[in-house]
């Protein structure tokens, strides 16, 4: 029953935060290439602290950090996308998303700025996107003169399935 | 009280029972001192309260067939109906006889309680019926002057009685008790008074579901409506979703129990229905499609119709057992309208849109129901229901909102350590702080024992569920069960019961239907033809020990094992396995040994999903059996979920915690006690034991922690009689750790069971010792077979 009342809370807030924040999107750096997100997963930014390792899991998940007391996974960017790992500096953050139900913590190498891309100004990503990281990405988006990598956030999160990856971008 | 006269009941009866004694009782305890009023002058009241205790008592006593009881309390609410109508001042003589009442009543609720009968006070009664009889002469015949009217029914009244030695036969055990034609006087003395008492029998029975009850369920099954509502269009987008279906069908479920122990047997029939359909959808017989989710959604919404209506009477003041009725009624006369999944899949078109499905509740004549409702004797009604109730003083807390508040507390436990042991602090004399410090400290820990009991509730929801549960397979599969219930008071965490109800109800289905054995086939095996199920729990320790003891068939090792090779699920020799580990092979998923699918168990489905549930709960599961004798499946529960006392160590750079529960020593290694016996396990020797040890660093990739024993320390960790020793740098110090688990995201960690946030703010993980311990184990096997 809580159950429910929350999900259709959440319904409700998403349904409200989709009217707000249609189109936005948080942009971010990895390894020089510019990322966004849609600023509606988004929690909140912080910069980069004690992460505690897990042992046993799944190596681009960093660890666990504690956030006001509530445990969140970290899984690093870079790692997922098969880059070498950097050390982190101040420029490093920590972008806390909530996605389905989990809240996970994205480490990236510099976070940018808020943008608007309206849906027509994202394209369809390549088929034959080089690098691991091309199948992460659902489109390309244009703002002004620059192009952001649009993340499809299910596949970074969960998508481990590395073979298919031609199969899957067809679909 | 000898045990022959003690008659069986099933436990839903007994706890039926149950209550109307303590209800009786009560109502007895709080009138009693009423009767001392019947001296006085104006003591309408009083006569009427006291009038009301006789006639509940009997309304409910016919209710139950406590014959006795009903003929004891026929006559003496005969003799208060004579008090009330004279309106005078009673003898002294009178009200002994009232007092000698109460006190006689006690008697037979006592006998009712232990033998579940009042018969064997029959012979008691007979003259406490004399008694009363002469007292009620004695109130008629010193008041001559009484009006004609009143006189001449008091002679035919009286006549009536003792003509006929009270009688009271009652042939049907049913709720609608009708007036009882033997001892309702004739239609000549239709006075007010005297036909009251029959007219509202029906009410009092009512009595045994308050209205607090309703309005539970009213809202307890809404939300549950909500659920499967929810799950249903959720499924139809995601068929395969098998913690859906579970979640569905758990909530018809819930809701068939639930209506059924209130007793509307037209939505606990639907729920059934529905609950069938969602079983074979949940065994892969059916699959999801948008046409059964139309049926199913149409059948919460005849639910929740008839919901309503149940409201709308509540609200004028209808005692629920009369709305029950009234659902029960309704249901002999109305076919209901759950036909079975295949033949309305056919005829149904609009799938997704639940209005669409018109529903076939039949609107106009419930209404109907519902207006005829009220009672004309407003006298006496109002006053009816409720009387025996005490009001409970709880409130409907969403769940989220307690987590929350109990997620702050966490963290107030956790900044409170912190600044307590704030590294600014070292070396400061602060007496001022300290004394404040220690009292937030108590303060604290108060505020977090008191937000952890409010999340404890006593198992005894879960327990009558079972009851029901055993009642029902029973009866299905033909089998005579008695079952013995101990420990429903046992206080658990709300989200630890709400996830063992599932477990529970596989392993009690378990018992009866392939543990305990057919009546024949129990008086050929030279048992008693009634099958023995004790469901009981106990605290031990840290830990609920939840045990489904059946003195049935038990667990027929060849059977298992020729199934499990059958199935080719068996892993090891099986002239190597112990019974436990074969015992166990019944957790394994798709495992049956059941000669034929019934409908309550054999699919192979039941047990792995308990061992998974238990898994959730950190708990574990042991089962032991003994062929013919029976099987005993024993659930250990931590307590909570949420705190556990632990010991902090420390491994490289990071914190690991242990519970101190499974924690026996820690001790700096010599050189001399450790050895390696020739597989290359290391062990080391404390005292005459040789324990294996552990390195938690190998185990979960640490690079910076030490790695030689001597250095570092050893912490011997026990979890059912098995020992081992686990290696770790240091030891932090002891702390009480609110459990948080890991994120969904990353899922089960292999050795870890949760984090907790350490004193400093960090964070440490905590340490799953049986998993560890397995591991040892199945190290120590590995390296025999590679012998």
């Amino acid at each position: 029953m809580s159950v429910t009342d929350e999900k259709i809370e959440l319904m409700e807030e998403e349904y409200i935060a989709e009217d707000t924040q249609k189109d936005r999107y948080l942009s971010f750096k990895i390894a020089n290439e510019e990322y966004a997100i849609e600023i509606k997963h988004i929690i909140e930014i912080i910069g980069i602290q004690k992460i505690t390792k897990v042992p046993n899991i799944k190596n681009y998940i960093k660890g666990i950090i504690s956030l006001r007391g509530v445990i969140i996974p970290v899984v690093e960017v870079r790692t997922r996308f098969n880059l070498s790992p950097i050390e982190y500096d101040e420029r490093t953050c920590i972008i806390v998303i909530t996605y389905g139900n989990s809240d996970i913590g994205l480490i990236v190498d510099e976070v940018q700025e808020v943008v608007t891309i309206n849906e027509n100004q994202i394209e369809n990503p390549p088929i034959t996107s080089k690098g691991t990281q091309g199948r992460f990405i659902s489109g390309i988006g244009k703002v002004g003169s620059t192009v952001k990598l649009v993340l499809h956030i299910d596949k970074l999160l969960y998508d481990d399935n590395e073979m298919n990856e031609t199969t899957e971008e067809e679909n | 009280m000898s045990s022959e006269s003690n008659i069986p009941v099933d436990s839903e009866t007994q706890e039926m029972l149950g209550s109307f004694v303590s209800e009786a009782f009560d109502s007895l305890d709080t009138n009693e001192p009423k009767v001392e009023f019947l001296r006085e002058n104006d003591n309408s009241d009083h006569v009427n309260a006291i009038f009301r205790v006789f006639h509940t008592l009997k309304g409910l006593s016919g209710f139950f067939e406590m014959k006795i009881i009903n003929k004891v309390t026929h006559e003496a609410e005969t003799l208060l109906d004579y008090i009330r109508k004279q309106n005078i001042p009673q003898t002294e003589d009178t009200i002994t006889v009232i007092y000698q009442t109460f006190d006689f009543l006690r008697d037979l609720l006592q006998r009712v309680n232990t033998e579940h009968t009042d018969l064997s006070g029959a012979e008691e009664a007979e003259d406490m019926i004399l008694i009363i009889k002469d007292s009620i002469e004695k109130v008629i015949n010193p008041n001559q002057d009484i009006n004609q009217y009143l006189d001449q029914e008091t002679v035919q009244a009286s006549a009536n009685n003792t003509q006929e030695p009270v009688v009271v036969e009652k042939p049907e055990p049913i709720i609608e008790q009708k007036p009882d034609p033997i001892k309702t006087p004739e239609p000549a003395i239709e006075s007010p008074s005297s036909s009251s008492p029959s007219d509202n029998a029906d009410l009092d029975v009512g009595n045994l579901i308050s209205n607090e009850m309703l309005d539970q369920y009213l809202t307890g099954t809404r939300d549950l409506l909500e659920t499967v509502d929810k799950n249903l269009v959720d499924l139809e987008k995601d068929p395969k979703n098998s913690t859906l279906i579970a979640e569905t069908f758990g909530a018809v479920h819930s809701i068939k129990g639930n209506s059924g122990f209130m007793g509307f047997s037209e939505i606990e029939e639907i729920g059934m229905e529905m609950e069938t359909i969602l079983d074979s959808v949940r065994t892969n017989a059916l699959d999801i499609d948008a046409n059964i989710v139309t049926i199913l959604l149409s059948n919460t919404e005849t639910i929740r119709k008839r919901l309503d209506t149940f409201d709308k009477s509540s609200n004028n003041s209808t005692p629920a057992e009369d709305i029950a009725k009234k659902d029960n009624e309704k249901q002999n006369t109305q076919p209901i309208q759950t036909p079975a999944p295949i033949e309305q899949a056919q005829v149904t078109q609009k799938p997704e849109t639940k209005n669409v499905q018109p529903v076939e509740a039949p609107k106009p004549e419930k209404q109907a129901a519902v207006a005829q409702a009220p009672k004309p004797k407003a006298n006496v009604a109002p006053a009816n229901h409720g009387m025996t109730f005490q009001q409970k003083k709880d409130i409907r807390v969403d769940t989220a909102k307690i987590d929350k508040l109990f997620a702050l507390v966490g963290e107030l436990i956790t900044i409170e350590s912190v600044v307590s042991h704030s590294p600014d602090l070292v070396g400061l004399e602060l007496p001022n702080f300290s004394k404040s410090a220690s009292m937030l400290n108590k303060i604290s820990r108060e505020l977090q024992e008191v937000s952890m009991s409010i999340r404890m509730m006593p198992l005894e929801g879960t327990f009558n569920k079972m009851k029901r549960l055993v009642r029902d397979v029973s009866i299905k599969m033909n089998k005579k069960i008695e079952l013995t219930v101990f420990g429903q008071q046992t206080e658990m965490d709300k989200n630890v019961i709400d996830e063992i109800s599932d477990p529970l109800m596989h392993i009690l289905r378990n018992s009866v239907d392939h543990g305990i054995e057919t009546p024949e086939e129990r008086v050929r095996k030279n048992k008693s033809e009634i099958g023995n199920v004790i469901l009981g729990a106990r605290y031990e320790g840290n830990e609920i020990l939840i045990s489904v003891e059946d003195d049935g068939a038990g667990i027929n090792r060849e059977l298992v094992l020729k199934k499990a090779i059958e199935k080719g699920i068996l892993k090891k020799d099986p002239e190597l396995m112990t019974d436990k580990e074969i015992n166990a092979l019944i957790f394994e998923p798709g495992f049956s040994t059941a000669k034929e699918v019934t409908d309550i168990s054999g699919r192979g489905v039941g047990m792995d999903v308990v061992r998974k549930n238990l898994e959730k709960l950190r708990g574990s599961i042991d089962v032991a059996s003994e062929l013919n004798k029976g099987t005993k499946v024993t659930l250990r529960i931590p307590l909570t979920l949420a705190i556990i006392e632990s010991m902090v160590i420390k491994i490289g750079n990071t914190l690991y915690a242990l519970p101190i529960l499974s924690l026996r020593e820690s001790f700096r290694p010599k050189a001399e006690m450790i050895n390696k016996t020739m597989d290359g396990l290391e062990v080391v020797k404390v005292r005459q034991e040789v324990l294996p040890v552990i390195r938690l660093h190998e185990e979960f990739h640490i690079e910076d922690a030490l790695t030689n024993l001597t250095e570092g320390i050893l912490l011997i960790i026990e979890s059912k009689d098995k020992k081992v020793c686990l290696f770790a740098d240091d030891i932090v110090g002891q702390q009480q750790a609110v459990v948080k688990g890991f994120s969904t995201y990353i899922g089960k960690v292999s050795g870890i069971t949760g984090c907790m946030v350490t004193g400093d703010g960090g964070i440490g993980l905590i340490l799953d010792i049986e998993g560890l311990i397995n591991m040892a184990e199945f190290g120590e096997n590995k390296i025999k077979k590679g012998n």
